[in-house]
C-alpha cells in the first residue's frame, strides 16, 4: 500500500513537471486556452448536432469520433519507441524525473509506468475531459440526456487507452524485437486483410469502446479495460532499458558532407549537421514515416469512409498533393528535435539562419518524396495526366506551410503549436488555401479549363506568400536565442 | 596604458525583480588574464553572456574589441572564443567532427591539420570516433577548450574552465593559456576556483549579487595576512550574502 501511495506521488511529480513544463513554454495563459478552444469547438459542433444528423446517422459519428480517438492515442504512445529520445534531446539539458533512474536508486520500469500514467492522465484531461465537457455544456440547448454524455465520456477515453496501450506495448516490443515487431505486424495485417475480404466481420467491431457506446454491453467494457491493462503490462514488462547503452562508432564525415550542400552556400555547414544527425540518431525512418505515415493514413480513411461507410468522395490526385504540404509540418517538427541547438549559442550563427536551414533541408526532402508519391500515386490511380498540376500544388503548398510554420514557430515548433495564438495564426494562414485547393481540385475534373488555371493561380499565390514568410524568418527570429 | 579590450559602464541586467548584474563597470587590457570571481549565483555567468552578446543588457552598455556586443552580437561571436559553462558540444558529431564544424563555421582553412593540433594536445585520439554525447565530462570540456581557442582568437571568455578535468589537464590549460597571453592574447575567466585565480590572474574582479565590489590585482584586493580566499570572503560577507 505504501508502494502504491508512492508511486501515486510520483505521477503527481510528474504531471506537475509536465505542466510546469509546458506552462513555461507557452505561457501560462497560452497553456490555459487551449483547452478552452477544444470545449468551444466541441460545444459548437454540439449545437449544430441537429443539422449533422440529418446528414450523417449518429453511428457514423461514433465511428468517426472513436477512430480519431484511437488514432489519437496511437499517435502520443510511441513512448518506448522515442522515449529516450524525448528525455534526452528535446528537453536538452533540462532534467526530467524520467531520467531518475540513472541516479537514484528507483527501478527503470517503476519511472516509465510512472511517465506512462501520467501521461493518459494528462491527455485525458487536456483533450478529452474538455472535449466531452463542451457537448455537457449543450445540454440545455441539445437537451442531451447527461448520464449519455457521461457514458461517452467513458467510451471515448476508453478508445484513446487502447489506442494509447497497443502504440505503448507495439513500440515496446518493436525496440527489443524488432523481427519479432515486423512478423507480428505482418501477420495482424494479413489476418485483418483477409477477415475483410472474407466479411467475416466488421471491421469496426474490433474496437471494444465503440462496441460498448453503439451496444451498451457491459461485457465490451471489461474487454476494453482487460485490454487496455493488458497491454500496458506487455508494454512495461517488454519494455527494454535503454540508459547508458554502449555508443557506436563513426568516421569523421563532416567536412565530405558539406561539400556535398556546398550548393546552399551560407546554410551547407549547418545542413549537412542535420543530414548527419538524422542518420545516426536514426531519425530518418521516422521523419519519413511522419511524412508518408499521414498521407497513406488519409488514403485509408478513405477506404473506410468509401468501402465501410459507403460515402463517396470524389478525390483525385491534387487533393492528395493538397495534403502533402499539410503533412511536411511534422517533418519540420521533426527536424527541430533532432538536437539540443543550444551550443550555438556561442558560434557566431543567427536562430533565424538555422531555421532557414531547416526549411531546406525539408524542401529537398519533401521534393523527393512528394514526386515519389504522387508518381505511384498517379500510377495506381490511372491519374498520370494530373501529375504536373499536383507536383505544382504539392511544391507549392509545402513551401507555404513549411515557410509559415518556421515563420511562426522558429526552433521551437512542437512547443509553439500548443500556444493558442500561434495556433490561430497557423491555422487562419493555412486552413483557407488548403480548404480552397481541395474545392478546386474536386471541382478541377469536371471543368479542368476553368480550374486549372485558378489552381495554378493560387500555387503562385502561395508561392509569392512563401517567399514572403522566408524572407520574414531573419526579421522575426534573427535576435532569438538558442538556449531552452 | 595598454590598448582597451573590454569595456563595461554601469551594466545591468534584470530578470523580473531580480538584479543579476547591478551596476558594473570596468576596463580590461590587451594582455591581461582577468578573472571574476564570486560565489554561485552572483552574476558572472550573465556578466560574461552579455559582454559576448549571448544576453542584452537592461541598461548601460559596453565594448568588446571595439564591437558593442548588444548592437552586433554576431561580429562579436566571430571575433572572439567562448567557453560556456556547461559544456554541451552537438549530440551526434564526434569530437574530430565538432572542431570541423566549429573550423566551416568561423572559415578556418587548414582546420584538418589544427583540428589534428588539438587532438594531440589533448590526448583525444581514442575518441574520435565516438559521438559528442557518449563522450566523458572531461573529454567534452576539453573538446569545449579546443573549440574556443582553435580559431587564434585575440580574446577569450572562459567560464569555469577547470570543471571535470584532472590536475594534468588543468595543468596543461595553465601551460596552454600563458602561451596565448605571451602571444598577446586576452582572457576572461569566470571561476570559483581561488587557487587557480590566484596562481594565474594578473587582476582578478569579485563579484557579489550582481554588484563588483572590488577590482585590481591581488595585492590591492587582499590585505595583509589573509590569501584571496580571505579577502573573497570578507567582501562577499559584507555583501550579506551569507549569514
Amino acid at each position: 500500500m505504501n508502494a502504491f501511495r508512492q508511486h501515486l506521488r510520483l505521477v503527481r511529480l510528474m504531471i506537475t513537471e509536465e505542466l510546469r513544463l509546458n506552462a513555461g513554454m507557452i505561457g501560462r495563459v497560452q497553456f490555459l486556452l487551449f483547452p478552452i478552444i477544444i470545449l468551444v469547438f466541441s460545444l459548437i459542433l454540439a449545437l449544430a448536432s441537429k443539422q449533422l444528423l440529418t446528414t450523417t446517422p449518429m453511428d457514423h459519428l461514433y465511428v468517426i469520433l472513436h477512430a480519431l480517438l484511437f488514432a489519437y492515442g496511437l499517435a502520443v504512445g510511441g513512448f518506448a519507441l522515442f522515449g529516450e529520445m524525448i528525455a534526452s534531446r528535446r528537453f536538452g539539458q533540462i532534467s526530467l524525473l524520467l531520467q531518475t533512474p540513472t541516479l537514484l536508486p528507483v527501478r527503470f520500469r517503476t519511472i516509465f509506468l510512472a511517465f506512462y500514467v501520467k501521461d493518459v492522465i494528462y491527455y485525458i484531461l487536456y483533450t478529452i475531459a474538455p472535449l466531452v465537457a463542451g457537448i455537457a455544456l449543450s445540454i440545455p440547448v441539445t437537451g442531451f440526456h447527461i448520464t449519455s454524455v457521461l457514458f461517452l465520456l467513458l467510451t471515448a477515453t476508453l478508445s484513446f487507452l487502447l489506442g494509447i496501450s497497443l502504440s505503448f506495448s507495439l513500440s515496446s516490443i518493436y525496440v527489443r524485437w524488432r523481427a519479432g515487431f515486423i512478423a507480428l505486424l505482418g501477420t495482424v495485417f494479413v489476418f485483418l486483410s483477409v477477415a475483410y475480404l472474407g466479411k467475416w466481420f466488421d471491421i469496426t467491431q474490433l474496437l471494444p469502446s465503440l462496441e460498448l457506446q453503439r451496444t451498451a454491453n457491459l461485457w465490451y467494457l471489461l474487454l476494453s479495460a482487460i485490454l487496455v491493462v493488458g497491454l500496458s503490462a506487455v508494454a512495461v514488462l517488454t519494455l527494454q532499458v535503454r540508459f547508458g547503452s554502449s555508443s557506436r562508432l563513426f568516421s569523421a564525415e563532416m567536412l565530405k558532407a558539406s561539400r556535398s550542400f556546398k550548393f546552399a552556400r551560407g546554410a551547407g555547414t549547418l545542413m549537412a549537421k542535420d543530414w548527419i544527425d538524422l542518420k545516426r540518431s536514426r531519425t530518418l525512418g521516422p521523419v519519413i514515416g511522419a511524412y508518408l505515415g499521414p498521407l497513406l493514413f488519409l488514403a485509408i480513411i478513405f477506404w473506410f469512409v468509401e468501402g465501410i461507410i459507403q460515402i463517396r468522395i470524389p478525390i483525385n490526385l491534387i487533393f492528395y498533393s493538397a495534403m502533402i504540404g499539410f503533412f511536411s509540418v511534422s517533418i519540420y517538427g521533426w527536424l527541430n528535435m533532432l538536437d539540443a541547438p543550444s551550443f550555438l549559442e556561442v558560434l557566431p550563427v543567427r536562430v533565424s539562419e538555422m531555421v532557414k536551414t531547416k526549411v531546406l533541408i525539408l524542401s529537398l526532402f519533401a521534393l523527393v518524396l512528394s514526386t515519389a508519391f504522387l508518381l505511384v500515386l498517379g500510377i495506381v490511380q490511372l491519374e498520370l495526366n494530373l501529375l504536373p498540376l499536383a507536383l505544382l500544388v504539392g511544391y507549392s503548398s509545402t513551401a507555404f506551410t513549411v515557410c509559415g510554420t518556421a515563420y511562426l514557430t522558429g526552433l521551437r515548433t512542437n512547443s509553439y503549436l500548443f500556444d493558442p495564438r500561434v495556433l490561430a495564426k497557423f491555422t487562419l494562414m493555412n486552413v483557407p488555401p488548403l480548404c480552397a485547393l481541395v474545392l478546386l481540385s474536386f471541382n478541377y475534373v469536371s471543368d479542368a479549363a476553368f480550374f486549372g488555371p485558378v489552381i495554378i493561380g493560387l500555387c503562385f499565390l502561395l508561392l509569392g506568400g512563401s517567399y514572403l514568410l522566408y524572407k520574414g524568418i531573419d526579421r522575426k527570429w534573427g535576435k532569438e536565442s538558442f538556449a531552452f | 596604458m595598454s590598448e582597451m579590450i573590454i569595456e563595461a559602464d554601469a551594466l545591468v541586467r534584470r530578470f523580473g525583480d531580480l538584479s543579476a548584474v547591478n551596476g558594473v563597470t570596468f576596463r580590461i587590457g590587451k594582455g591581461e588574464l582577468f578573472g571574476l570571481l564570486g560565489e554561485n549565483g552572483a552574476g558572472k555567468s550573465t556578466l560574461l553572456k552579455i559582454l559576448t552578446g549571448q544576453l542584452e543588457p537592461t541598461s548601460g552598455r559596453c565594448a568588446v574589441l571595439g564591437v558593442d556586443p548588444a548592437q552586433d552580437p554576431l561580429r562579436v561571436k566571430s571575433l572572439i572564443g567562448i567557453l560556456p559553462e556547461v559544456e554541451s558540444p552537438p549530440s551526434f558529431l564526434t569530437g574530430r567532427e565538432y572542431l570541423h564544424f566549429i573550423g566551416l563555421v568561423r572559415h578556418i582553412d587548414d582546420i584538418e591539420s589544427r583540428a589534428d593540433k588539438w587532438i594531440d594536445f589533448l590526448d583525444m585520439n581514442d575518441v574520435e570516433k565516438v559521438p559528442c554525447k557518449d563522450l566523458s565530462k572531461g573529454t567534452r570540456q576539453k573538446l569545449m577548450f579546443a573549440a574556443a581557442l582553435i580559431h587564434e582568437p585575440p580574446l577569450v571568455f572562459l567560464d569555469e574552465p577547470f570543471s571535470g578535468l584532472d590536475p594534468r589537464y588543468q595543468k596543461l590549460f595553465r601551460e596552454h593559456l600563458s602561451g596565448y597571453l605571451e602571444r598577446g592574447g586576452t582572457v576572461f575567466m569566470c571561476t570559483h576556483i581561488l587557487e587557480m585565480a590566484e596562481k594565474m590572474c594578473s587582476r582578478v574582479g569579485i563579484i557579489s549579487q550582481g554588484r563588483l565590489v572590488a577590482i585590481g590585482k591581488q595585492g590591492d584586493i587582499v590585505r595583509e595576512g589573509e590569501g584571496l580566499d580571505g579577502a573573497f570572503m570578507r567582501l562577499t560577507e559584507r555583501e550579506g550574502s551569507r549569514t
